[in-house]
């Protein structure tokens, strides 16, 4: 993937504006009603949709997915696909109406079908499917650029931070992960700068900021970001479980650096949480044993990344960063038969994650 | 045969009873009926017939049903009696319900009510019958009570034939009589019907009547065999006419046994393969599986098993079950035969051309064929289940192999229903595998490279299924959703951590297991996975290496006492408490160990044992203390009596099965323990007649009693026991003198035994302890008279050991026991009975004598003793002049310092018993000059003077100086006393002081030494002085 571009000047504020021809229906977040009428125009963070009797300004975080009125079957499939979470599908579909040569007018189609592409690419990536990660980085990168003012500029932009913060880890060499690691961090400028527009996306910045400062060893700096990611000021269920997962990744750094309350206080936070809410409960593990590990207790250290591997599936991160430090620990504790299993997996089902690219890079 | 002939029985007379109802009854008659019906359905007998008094006298009952109230009470008595286990009232209710048959009969009833009357009569004579032929089959029946009772069921089974057969006539005629009416044809047809419906009925009752009255004859014999043809013509005949009614399938199953119980096996397959050929309908399923179980113990007499009829027969019929119907016993039994069926069949073409493709075919799909069927059996518990795993495990094929059929599971239920499957293969194959793995261990370094390899292969199948089933558990966790069931779901979280705590990885297990109690509290699978890691912890600890456990005990302990506090009492803590008790008595933590004991249910088998662990801790501290510290005995009770509690509770609990090492050696710690109480009798019933009883283990050559050491201990508490039982039983002694015998002949042959080399120095050793422990006894005895009882009794039992002993060893003890009582006896002025004691010890000392010590190492040395042990006597009967020579003798071939001291002591109690001042001088400065080779005479007995300047500043003989200090000081105040020399008591008090100021404890003796200054300070009119107080720092 080449890069030449820097991103942070992407998002320009100005609204983009088009002539329309069918109506385009804005499904919103949170149960408010869908607008129906024509986009006419759009901005990292907002579109304009043109009604009967005005138009009508709906913030980007608002928009739950938009169903345009132009565009094939095809697209309209690949298009629902995408937001149903079938990305191999979105991207099959998106083959064949290129193919059929379905072509719009419409840019903002246009942008959204780039979009679906280039988030379906990265997303089939980072879990192990048919996609290089260099392709969906590429695709990801280009949409940063060529949509700059597309109301999915800001989670693009995220999404290509994920994926440089990934790609760092295949490198032993610190200039060159240093240059994937400055590229996520200049992606993640403008969400850094969205606190009231993109609440959610800044608190997820900020844990994108913390795990950087973390991979860099720059501790302080990854507690300021854990904190800053735990913004009182900032509500909502998804913004609820970005602060908890940041309280735990904070208590991780505090251990690391050798405070004797963080075992503790992470077992409070996870004895406290009810529920099955796997991304928070298999990051509050990871960091448990992280303070393990720093305490030098190896079998505790493995008992948390193993409730990770086994109770809290489904996210690759967290997945491939139990499995990355199992495969030390079970060597350490002789069970090298099982450092090998944790290592088989963690390269063949996570082979495009930050700690599955650092496993090959390692060797 | 009985039990089936009986309920058939039931069912058609309990129909019958039914169609058997008199034609419309009117509203009123309807009403009492309802209420009748419902008071039986409730098993309100008593009541029922209270109302049926009440309604005879009633106006308000109708007549019709007033006229059946006898037949109606009759009924009630048969239905009331059935449900009895008391055979006495059994009896009575039948009888009383016959009465009231015989009082209906004779109001001339209807001929219909006659017939009714006549058809419960038979039922009540049928019943009494199987009553007693059952009483006939119980073991505790002599056979000529057995006959007796065969005899009395054919009597009343023939009285019940006979009622059937008048029943049958009257129906025959009833029917022959309807006359047809043109103008009521309907109800014609249906009257015709019912009688018909109901003869046929009766003539199956008639054909099992007679077959019961087969089995009233001995098994086998002919008359048993002629009463079955009958039973089989009666049968056959309804077979033939009554093919279309179900009476008539019920008459081909009567057939079947019936043939079989002829002998005729051709016959009898005959007819239940007529049955197996029935419709496949759910009617028929019972049937069948009757008639399948017939054919079965004619197919399980063939070798080999016809395999091809038992295939054919049983697999469609087992196919077509329901899951709960392949659960039920008989099916079960008829599974495993189908298994065997299968696999003999694979063994048939095993013995062909196996280099076949089609024969190896074959082979394969029967042996996978038996594999499933038998493993399907060995899921469900009960009997067969032992069989079937047996099975498995001798056809030695690879289970795991045998994969069932290929299943699309889409669901949650189907995922978690096969993974349980699954997993209760893996239990039976871990049963197997561990099985061999214990073969194995048992060998160790011998283990065979054959028995290896059937490990491997037991390991195989193991983990291959087990990893199967986590495949699927997986699948389950992922078709989790909001709907799944909260507790399915947890037990599929527990099955997870189960297939990984079978593959060994532990860690796993210890995760999901762990996860379950936070995730899913309440669930029974959170109290599972809670003990199921706390065993993981436990397997994990036992694998690490011992200076790297603090992990997995850390959190052993932690996890226990989690759960002890989250389910106190319950079966889930149970483990928990047991392992820590075990690791708490194993660290000497014995308030842990105490507080984890009372954790375990009190129901648990598993506590009885941690409670005798602990009550002999208790009791080894208790001992302990005692030796260290006996002073402050009452301190130490309260130990005695913990181990006290716990002994004797868990000896109340435990069973046979629960006796090992350890609960041998408990009983034996009790019998100490009751023996230390001076319960002598509580002692004795527990070393001889307790459940568990440690002499009674020895007798029965019990495993956990065959260590040599504990037969030793065993037989050293037997001798204490009886000696025990001697002071305190002493009606009895004789009985205890010739046990204690008994114990003893038998401690030296298993000392023998164990090394005869070494027997005799340890029987010295065992009985220099005796005679310790036996002066210890008496000592204790604070009455005169008591303790006169009990020497006497001694007396008795070491006079009788004495005068039948040859064995100089056994002699010496005796003499040194007795000696060892004399001496306490004179010391607490017992003299008369202490001078009996010392005479029968110098016996057994002259008679040791003259058998002569041999030429061992150890003759020196016992003939030694033996004088010194004399001379001790003598000087107890009172002649010390001649004990002091006896000394002396001894004393001039060598200078032994105890013997010293006992010569000094000799001279001393001379002056005690003589008041001699010369005495206690000689005692001071020695005496009994002899001559000497090549050297002038001198003093073999050198007094307390010289042994105290031997003696002193010499830490090892530190207790023997300061005994000598106080005897010379004795001797000094005697003598001074006696010549008033005022010197010689002021030396001897400065003398105390002195060294009292040197070592305030004075080796134990303060007290005395405190007394002895007391003594001086007065002679000398002085005001008496504390000796120095001791530094309780130091």
């Amino acid at each position: 993937m080449k890069l030449k571009i820097a991103v942070s000047f992407l998002f320009a504020t100005a609204f983009v504006a088009h002539a329309y021809s069918q109506t385009d229906q804005v499904d919103r977040t949170g149960g408010a009603r869908p607008v129906r009428g024509q986009i006419i125009q759009e901005s990292p963070t907002a579109v304009v949709v043109k009604l009967s009797n005005g138009n009508q300004t709906i913030d980007a975080k608002e928009i739950r997915r938009v169903n345009f009125g132009d565009g094939s079957n095809l697209q309209k499939k690949a298009i629902s696909d995408f937001y149903a979470g079938n990305y191999n599908n979105c991207l099959d579909l998106l083959d064949r109406s290129e193919q059929s040569n379905d072509k719009t007018t419409n840019p903002f189609l246009k942008a959204e079908l780039a979009f679906c592409r280039a988030m379906s690419m990265c997303r089939e990536a980072m879990s192990g499917g048919n996609v290089s990660l260099d392709n969906a980085g590429q695709k990801i990168y280009e949409f940063t650029t060529n949509h700059s003012k597309s109301f999915h500029a800001i989670p693009a932009s995220q999404m290509f931070a994920e994926v440089c913060i990934i790609k760092s880890g295949a490198f032993r060499d610190k200039t060159k992960r240093d240059e994937w690691l400055k590229r996520a961090k200049t992606a993640l400028k403008p969400l850094l700068e969205a606190k009231n527009t993109w609440g959610e996306r800044y608190l997820s910045a900020n844990l994108l900021m913390g795990r950087i400062a973390a991979i860099e060893n720059n501790n302080d700096q990854a507690i300021q970001y854990f904190t800053a990611a735990q913004d009182d000021s900032i509500t909502g269920k998804a913004a609820t479980q970005i602060k908890q997962i940041a309280r735990c990744r904070t208590w991780q750094i505090k251990g690391q650096k050798g405070d004797a309350n963080a075992i503790k206080e992470l077992k409070k936070i996870i004895n406290n949480e009810s529920g099955d809410d796997k991304l928070f409960f298999s990051n509050a593990y990871n960091a448990l044993g992280h303070c393990y590990l720093k305490a030098g207790d190896k079998k505790s250290a493995l008992l948390q990344f193993l409730h990770t591997q086994l109770l809290y599936t489904g996210n690759p991160n967290t997945q491939s960063e139990a499995l990355y430090y199992l495969t030390q620990l079970w060597n350490q504790t002789n069970h090298p038969d099982r450092a090998g299993q944790a290592q088989q997996a963690l390269r063949n089902s996570y082979q495009n994650t930050y700690y599955g690219l650092r496993s090959v890079a390692a060797n | 045969m009985k039990l089936i002939a009986r309920s058939i029985f039931i069912l058609v007379v309990t129909i019958t009873l039914n169609l058997a109802a008199t034609p419309s009854p009117s509203a009123a008659e309807e009403k009492v009926e309802l209420f009748l019906q419902k008071l039986l359905e409730r098993g309100y007998y008593d009541t029922a017939v209270d109302y049926l008094n009440f309604l005879e006298t009633s106006p308000l009952c109708p007549k019709e049903f007033k006229n059946r109230i006898p037949l109606e009470k009759a009924v009630i008595l048969i239905e009331a009696a059935r449900r009895l286990k008391d055979l006495k009232k059994h009896e009575n209710y039948l009888g009383r319900a016959e009465v009231y048959l015989t009082d209906f009969t004779k109001t001339k009833p209807s001929p219909e009510l006659f017939a009714r009357a006549e058809k419960i009569r038979a039922q009540l004579y049928f019943e009494r019958g199987q009553v007693y032929l059952n009483l006939a089959s119980s073991d505790r029946k002599t056979e000529k009570e057995k006959q007796e009772l065969r005899k009395k069921a054919r009597s009343l089974l023939t009285a019940a034939l006979d009622s059937l057969e008048k029943n049958r006539q009257f129906l025959q005629t009833q029917i022959q009589n309807v006359v047809d009416d043109p103008e009521n044809r309907a109800a014609v047809a249906a009257l015709k019907k019912t009688l018909h419906l109901e003869y046929v009925q009766v003539r199956t009752l008639l054909a099992t009547s007679s077959e019961s009255i087969a089995d009233t004859f001995p098994n086998p014999s002919v008359e048993r065999k002629k009463q079955f043809a009958v039973a089989l013509k009666k049968h056959e005949a309804n077979w033939e006419k009554y093919r279309s009614f179900t009476q008539g399938v019920n008459s081909a199953l009567g057939a079947a046994r019936c043939a079989y119980g002829v002998g005729d096996e051709t016959k009898t397959i005959t007819y239940c393969n007529e049955i197996f050929d029935l419709e496949d309908v759910a009617v028929f399923i019972p049937i069948k599986k009757q008639a399948a179980m017939i054919a079965k113990k004619i197919w399980e007499t063939k070798d080999p098993l016809p395999f091809a009829d038992v295939i054919k027969t049983l697999e469609p019929l087992i196919n077509g079950l329901t899951t709960l119907e392949k659960r039920q016993s008989e099916w079960l039994e008829l599974q495993i035969l189908l298994a065997k069926a299968h696999r003999t069949r694979a063994e048939f073409f095993e013995k062909s051309d196996t280099k076949d493709k089609a024969t190896r075919s074959k082979i394969d799909r029967s042996n996978k064929s038996a594999v499933r069927v038998a493993r399907a059996v060995a899921r469900v518990p009960g009997p067969t289940r032992e069989i079937a795993r047996n099975l498995l495990k001798t056809w030695k094929l690879k289970v795991g192999d045998v994969k069932p059929e290929e299943v699309t599971i889409t669901t949650f239920e189907q995922a978690r229903l096969r993974a349980s499957d699954l997993m209760t293969d893996a239990e039976s194959l871990r049963t197997i595998y561990l099985e061999v793995k214990k073969k194995v261990d048992a060998a160790g370094e011998n283990a065979t490279d054959e028995l290896r390899t059937e490990l491997d292969e037991a390991k195989q199948p193991l983990d291959e299924t087990t990893n199967e089933a986590l495949k699927i558990l997986q699948l389950a966790v992922s078709f989790k959703s909001p709907e799944t069931d909260r507790e399915e779901f947890a037990n599929v979280r527990y099955l997870q951590a189960y297939a990984y705590f079978i593959l060994d990885k532990h860690y796993e297990a210890i995760v999901i297991g762990e996860h379950l109690t936070r995730a899913y509290p309440g669930t029974n699978s959170a109290r599972s996975g809670a003990s199921l890691a706390l065993k993981s912890y436990l397997q994990l600890y036992i694998s690490a290496p011992k200076d790297d456990n603090r992990f997995e005990y850390d959190n052993l302990k932690r996890l226990a006492d989690d759960m002890i506090r989250k389910w106190p009492g319950q079966r889930a803590t149970e483990s928990a408490a047991l392992i820590m008790a075990r690791f708490s008595t194993r660290d000497g933590n014995i308030d842990a160990a105490e507080k984890y004991v009372n954790a375990i249910p009190k129901s648990s088998p598993g506590r009885v044992l941690e409670e005798l662990r602990i009550g002999q801790i208790f009791w080894f501290q208790y001992l302990n203390r005692m030796k260290q510290n006996p002073a402050d005995a009452a301190k130490h009770q309260a130990l005695r009596a913990k181990a006290q509690t716990y002994l004797e509770a868990g000896m109340a609990q435990i069973t046979k099965d629960q006796i090992n090492e350890v609960s041998a050696r408990a009983t034996l710690s009790l019998t100490d323990l009751y023996l230390d109480l001076g319960e002598s009798q509580k002692a004795a019933e527990q070393l001889e007649n307790a459940k568990i009883a440690p002499l009674d283990l020895i007798k029965q050559k019990h495993p956990a009693a065959s260590s040599p050491r504990f037969i030793r201990d065993t037989n050293k508490t037997a001798v204490r026991v009886y000696m025990a039982a001697m002071r305190n039983d002493q009606a009895n002694a004789t009985k205890w003198v010739g046990k204690a015998q008994g114990v003893l002949s038998s401690l030296k042959q298993s000392l023998i035994k164990q090394d005869p080399q070494k027997a005799e120095a340890k029987m010295r050793s065992i009985y220099v302890q005796l005679a310790k422990e036996s002066r210890q006894q008496m000592e204790r005895l604070t009455n005169v008279s008591q303790r006169k009882i009990f020497s006497d009794s001694l007396l008795t039992f070491l006079d009788a050991i004495q005068s039948e002993t040859k064995d100089v060893a056994t002699l010496l003890w005796t003499g040194q026991t007795l000696n060892a009582l004399g001496v306490s006896l004179n010391e607490s002025g017992e003299k008369a009975q202490a001078r009996r004691l010392h005479k029968k010890a110098i016996t057994a000392f002259e008679k040791a004598k003259k058998r002569g010590f041999g030429k061992g190492v150890d003759a020196e040395r016992n003939e030694l003793e033996t004088e010194r042990q004399i001379a001790v006597a003598t000087l107890g009967i009172g002649e010390f002049d001649k004990a002091i020579e006896k000394f002396a003798d001894i004393l001039a071939k060598k200078a032994y310092i105890d013997i010293q001291m006992d010569a000094a002591k000799a001279y001393q109690l001379k002056g005690d018993a003589l008041k001699s001042a010369n005495a206690y001088a000689f005692a001071m400065m020695g005496g009994q000059r002899r001559k000497r080779p090549n050297r002038p005479p001198a003093k073999v007995i050198f007094g307390w003077n010289v042994l105290a300047k031997a003696t002193i500043n010499k830490p090892k003989q530190e207790a023997r100086f300061y005994e000598i200090l106080y005897n010379m000081c004795y001797c000094r105040l005697k003598w001074g006393q006696l010549k008033q020399k005022t010197v010689a008591l002021t030396s001897a008090r400065d003398e105390i002081l002195k060294y009292a100021k040197k070592n305030p404890e004075m080796a134990g003796m303060r007290t005395k030494f405190q007394e002895l200054l007391a003594n001086i300070q007065k002679s000398l009119q002085e005001p008496v002085t504390k000796l120095p107080v001791p530094d309780p720092g130091k």
